[in-house]
This record gives structure tokens, sequence and C-alpha cells, in this order.
């Protein structure tokens, strides 16, 4: 088996792990914002750090961003990346209320809300990591961060820049009703923690 | 023609009139600008990590502030800037993300701007104007001819320091 096999088994891997993750994930949410909220089917990539900002239109572009560390038997962090506008539509949506245009200080309510999304999308993508390899994950309470993604994205960089240079995204884009939701979960964890998910499945 | 030179995450680069060189979305990175009053060229920096003493993985240079403050003024010594009298202005070091409690990352903003200090100091370098910390994120651009640094952040007015 040559690299780019094993590369491509490993993201079907963490692709499926990430579905059953999300479905629950869809499931809360729906409870939460009592509304039939649909999730597609996550896409999975690997990517060069400088190339995030890129997926959300670039570093300058603001962005709504949750961020977890998670520690125990596999650590590192995960964030909750949303494009500002989208990042109004789902606070609007949960809090019944309406934004202004452009750039906007969200309160302590609406970051609140979006930490909580954050929260339960990045914790249910980390329990089904968890109950499928039997392995123990705890998390940290997230923070949120509302600027651009060049300066939002580059603490994740920075912890990142000390074990690696790729970061794996979980790109899951949302339906409220017909409204599309863009947005994605960044998954960074050290390469010992892969090995140890992996080996857990009997893929390595 | 002017050109706008962009200088990347862990990167250096010269600028000479009349291009304006920028760096986009620093957050806890720091930006660091080394200009001399009659030189028609300067040097913009953009690290990431204070020190490349405390990472073993340290073969990028311009990802931290000691080793890429040491490139960039030896480059631009070459190119006939005289040490004595270089100036600088840094922005950048913010602290992006509140978690409550421990978590020593969310300090590398301060770790880093502190890191730059010392070693411009030690280059007795002097630092004209900053604009560091607090939570926001900041995109730099320096204009050679009137050696301002223009500050842009997300929902608030632009500074020239």
């Amino acid at each position: 088996m040559n690299n780019d096999d094993l590369t491509n088994m490993k993201i079907d891997v963490l692709t499926e792990i990430g579905n059953i993750g999300a479905g629950n994930a869809t499931t809360s949410l729906s409870v939460l914002l009592q509304n039939n909220l649909r999730m597609e089917m996550p896409v999975v990539k690997i990517m060069g750090f400088d190339e995030v900002p890129e997926m959300i239109g670039g570093a300058e572009t603001v962005v709504s961003a949750v961020l977890t560390h998670f520690s125990g038997d596999v650590s590192g962090m995960i964030l909750f990346v949303l494009e500002l506008n989208e990042a109004k539509n789902l606070a609007g949506s949960m809090l019944n209320k309406t934004y202004d245009e452009g750039f906007t200080q969200f309160d302590h309510m609406d970051k609140s809300a979006l930490k909580e999304v954050g929260n339960i999308l990045m914790s249910s993508y980390l329990s089904s990591i968890s109950t499928l390899t039997n392995l123990q994950v705890h998390t940290d309470p997230p923070a949120i961060c509302v600027d651009m993604a060049g300066s939002v994205l580059d603490l994740p960089l920075i912890e990142l820049g000390q074990i690696g240079d790729n970061a794996l995204i979980i790109d899951s884009k949302f339906m409220d009703k017909d409204e599309p939701i863009d947005g994605f979960l960044m998954f960074v964890a050290d390469e010992e923690s892969y090995d140890k998910i992996f080996k857990s499945l009997g893929i390595i | 023609m002017a050109e706008l030179i962009k200088v990347g995450i862990a990167d250096w680069k010269v600028c000479n009139i009349p291009d304006t060189i920028t760096t986009i979305g620093l957050g806890s990175c720091v930006g660091v600008v080394i200009y001399t009053a009659n030189d028609s060229f300067c040097g913009m920096l953009h690290i990431m990590l204070p020190s490349s003493k405390e990472i073993k993985n340290n073969s990028n240079r311009a990802k931290f502030a000691d080793t890429g403050i040491e490139d960039m003024v030896s480059s631009l010594e070459k190119k006939g800037m005289r040490r004595s009298a270089m100036k600088a202005k840094i922005a950048g070091g913010a602290k992006m993300f509140q978690f409550s409690g421990k978590s020593e990352l969310g300090t590398v903003g301060d770790r880093n701007v502190n890191s730059v200090k010392t070693k411009l100091k030690e280059y007795n370098i002097p630092i004209i104007s900053e604009d560091c910390g607090a939570d926001f994120g900041r995109t730099i651009s320096f204009n050679i001819d009137t050696k301002m640094l223009m500050v842009r952040c997300a929902g608030r007015p632009d500074k020239q320091i």
C-alpha cells in the first residue's frame, strides 16, 4: 500500500467518523433550534494551513470561530468556523432577531448562542471519535472570536506550527429550512493522536 | 507601476519605492517593519512564534522573532541600509480567544511582542510606533514615502502609526 492509498483510506475513516458525529450534532441542533436542521454529507480535506482562510473567501473575510482544546488519549484543538453572514443567520434563527448589514459587534447573547452551537457540533464529533475508538477525550470550555479569518486562524496555526504543517478539515454544510448555512469544522491533532485513532480502529 | 507586495505568514520581504508592502490578518502574530529616514526601501516581517530555541522544527527562520529579525536586518544591510539608522514599527500580538483559566497559548501574542522588542533592543533599533495587544486582528501596510504604517481592523476605523 502506498502513501496515497493510506491517506485515502484514513480520509474515508475520518469522513465516516465525521458523518456519525454530524448526524448526532444535527439532531441536537434541531432540538435546540426547534426546526428541521439538515446536514449534508461532510467532505474531509487535508490542507496546508495557509490555504484554510481561502475556504471562506480569504484572510480578510470576517468570520466567527469557536475554538475548543481537547485532551486525554488524543489531544489537539477543534474549531467551528462560519462566515459572518452565516453566523448572523444562525444566531438570528436561535435568538429570533435580525442584524444590521456589514460588520457587527456581536453582544454577549449572540456570542453565547454561537458558542453553544459550536460546542454541540464539536462535542458530537469528538464523542463519536471517542465512542468508536474507545479512547478518552476531554474538552475544555470553548472560546469564541469574531474577526478577520487570517487573524482568527493564526492561534491554531501557531499550535500546529509546533507539531506539523497540515490541518484536517471537516467541511460540513447545514440546511436551516431552505437557507443553507455554510460552515466548517476544523480538527487539528498531533501525529501521535492520529496514530492512536487509526490503531484502535485496526487500520495501522 | 506601483505594486502591492504581500508578505505571507512566517515570511519577510523587501520593498522598494514606489511599491507598498502589506501583511494580512495579524492575530497573535507580529508584523515588524524596518526602515530608515533616507533609504527608498524597507523590510517587513510576519513572525508566528517568539523563539527558534524553544521549538525543534525550526527550519523556517522567518517563523520566529529572533531568527526572522536577524535574517531581515542582515539582508537590509547587504542592500546598503545602515544598522545605526534603522527604525522599526510593529503591530499585532493580540489575544484573539479569551479562554477561561489556564491555557498558556493565549499569551503567545504577548510573548511574540516581547521577543520582538528584545531582539530590536539588542540591535539598537528604536521602535518609533506600535499597535500591539488587545483582542482584535490587524492588517498592516507601510508607505515608504511617508514612513507611515496603516493599521486596518474589522469594524474599527483605520489608524496611521
